[in-house]
């Protein structure tokens, strides 16, 4: 699935400049058609069209446009199916599982970054990895003038820290200058 | 029809949707827990015979017992001891019903957190 949806990616870029280049010299050709000497009789697209209106076999014909359609029902497949949401795998045992979804998990290290002194403001941005029990978390906690970043950093990274440890999570704490008229807790 | 409380469920319903109702109910008598989530689609509910309870999927194993995945909103609180504190009083809650032979694992799902904002001086 990972496969179908890098090719649905990069399929559907390359397809859009395809078709927006072609759409583009067909324009072209019929506003400026005679003044750029394009023809389209006796061309190889005319030649092609004839064959095709002919009697004749046209199997390579049918095996490209069979396999467009499922290239086509790939790339729909790719872009229809619904992702797996990732989920922080907190305790996996014979007594059942717990888990947290990633958005309230980014909340609540928030909220506790928030409740830690010297905090004006902050922000909990959560990457969680393929792996249960892997994943990064990234920690912007905003600090008034009065107060040292490595204090600010080390007081953030205590009051997180038991709860990223039991997911996991690589935590980094960033404790830049809070804009003027926050206030500190 | 959604079930807020086991006692909404005949005594005749089936052995999965007694279960989900009454670990639906331990979950909501759980310190830390403010709610029960179905989900956007309302998609994770146990339902049977025109009944529903929303937040807890009840699923049968092979071994004749069933598992239950409870999916809560949670307080801002430390979640090993909350989930061991949902999935205890589902235990002791099951048993008084007579139903301890048949619970299996019982999963905790997190699906929000509440954050209680307290107002600054």
């Amino acid at each position: 699935m990972i496969l179908l949806r890098a090719l649905v990616r990069l399929l559907g870029f390359l397809l859009l400049i395809a078709l927006a280049l072609v759409g583009l010299g067909f324009a072209l050709a019929a506003l400026l058609g005679d003044q750029l000497g394009v023809q389209l009789e006796g061309s190889a697209v005319s030649r092609w069209l004839e064959r095709l209106e002919g009697n004749d076999s046209q199997v390579l014909e049918a095996v490209i446009g069979g396999g467009m359609v499922l290239l086509g029902l790939l790339l729909l497949i790719g872009a229809l199916a619904p992702r797996r949401e990732r989920r922080a795998v907190l305790d996996q045992g014979e007594h059942g599982t717990l888990d947290a979804r990633r958005r309230p998990l980014a909340q609540m290290f928030t909220a506790l970054a928030e409740r830690t002194r010297g905090v004006t403001r902050a922000k909990a941005k959560l990457r969680l990895g393929r792996r249960a029990r892997h994943g990064r978390l990234v920690l912007r906690a905003e600090r008034p003038r009065t107060m040292e970043s490595t204090a600010v950093r080390e007081a953030v990274r205590s009051e997180v820290g038991e709860l990223a440890a039991a997911f996991g999570l690589k935590t980094r704490v960033q404790a830049p200058l809070g804009r003027r008229g926050r206030r500190v807790q | 029809m959604p079930v807020s409380s086991p006692a909404e469920v005949p005594a005749s319903a089936s052995v999965r949707l007694r279960l989900a109702a009454i670990a639906r109910a331990a979950a909501l008598a759980t310190r830390g827990v403010v709610g029960l989530d179905a989900g956007r689609a309302g998609l994770r509910m146990t339902a049977s015979e025109g009944l529903r309870v929303d937040g807890v999927v009840c699923a049968a194993l092979s071994d004749g017992r069933y598992q239950l995945s409870v999916h809560l909103v949670a307080e801002v609180v430390a979640l090993r001891p909350l989930a061991d504190a949902v999935r205890a009083r589902v235990e002791r809650d099951v048993a008084i019903a007579g139903l301890a032979d048949r619970l299996g694992p019982v999963d905790v799902a997190v699906e929000d957190i509440q954050v209680r904002t307290e107002a600054r001086p």
